[in-house]
């Protein structure tokens, strides 16, 4: 009696330590190889538009689908993309005059992943009106 | 940690099964099923109360450290699919970093919820142990001794 007891006790034991969850495995280390960032990244206002311009080195070229740009809202550390290039400039239009837009671009590989973007450019785009 | 289990249980199943001659079976069977429950039940309520309440803080623990070590592999293993599907490099680094660090909560939370079982099976052979050779109460837990006009009900403890 107490044998089986004994028994019972055991297995409810084993069974609480074997039916616990498992993590996976760790990954080794970081396995990601981003496009690099593009540099000398530069807005110039325009007339309700903004001008963007930056350089990308052109061993990376090959391996380069497309440059994303994006709206940087500094209040909420927030990004929203504008539109995408194949270029390494872009202009953004149908802006408002006296408004001041900021932005970030990066680099997008061929396996559609996405590199660092750009440090923050802001620029005042001019008014229409005079 | 499984097998050390397997191997405490399977020792505790051999010495148990042949010494149970040394104490009452009744009281034995109480205390394999809870410790303390079969030393409270042979008058010894001090060691009983005492076993009793480090089963029931240890397995409080044990099922807290237990619930937390699931929360953290369910955290890690979301940190790992949000990680391995990343299109946007800081996404990537991000989910990494909170990726190990789950990973990490989860380690430490596996070590306390080992030894906190570890603990909780050996309280639970503590007192089937001392049903077996702890001795058994010398007396009985309660007494009455009928005097004039009245009667007395003595309990005694013993540790």
């Amino acid at each position: 009696m107490i044998r089986a007891m004994i028994c019972v006790v055991a297995i409810a034991l084993v069974c609480f330590v074997s039916c616990g969850k498992d993590h996976e495995g760790l990954p080794t280390g970081f396995d990601y190889d981003p496009p690099p960032t593009p540099s000398d990244f530069q807005a110039t206002a325009g007339v309700e538009q903004a001008h963007l311009s930056w350089s990308y080195p052109a061993e990376s070229l090959p391996t380069l689908l497309e440059f994303r740009v994006y709206y940087y809202y500094s209040i909420y550390d927030m990004v929203e993309l504008v539109g995408t290039t194949t270029e390494t400039e872009f202009t953004d239009t149908q802006l408002i005059g006296n408004v001041e837009y900021c932005y970030r671009v990066s680099a997008v590989d061929t396996s559609d992943f996405e590199g660092w973007r750009t440090a923050v450019q802001c620029v005042t785009v001019l008014s229409g009106f005079r | 940690m499984m097998r050390n289990v397997i191997i405490v249980v399977t020792a505790l199943l051999v010495v148990a099964s042949t010494s149970v001659d040394a104490a009452d079976t009744g009281d034995v069977i109480y205390s394999v099923l809870f410790p303390g429950w079969g030393q409270i039940r042979a008058g010894r309520y001090g060691r009983g109360a005492l076993l009793v309440s480090a089963e029931i803080i240890t397995l409080t623990g044990l099922m807290m450290a237990d619930i937390q070590y699931d929360r953290a592999v369910e955290q890690y293993d979301r940190a790992r699919a949000f990680y391995l599907n990343a299109r946007y490099i800081g996404d990537a680094h991000y989910y990494f970093d909170t990726m190990n660090e789950k990973w990490d909560d989860a380690e430490n939370l596996h070590t306390y919820r080992t030894i906190l079982l570890g603990t909780a099976i050996g309280v639970w052979a503590a007192g089937v142990a001392d049903m077996m050779w702890g001795g058994g109460g010398d007396g009985p837990p309660l007494s009455l001794d009928v005097s004039n006009g009245g009667f007395i009900v003595s309990k005694t403890f013993s540790f």
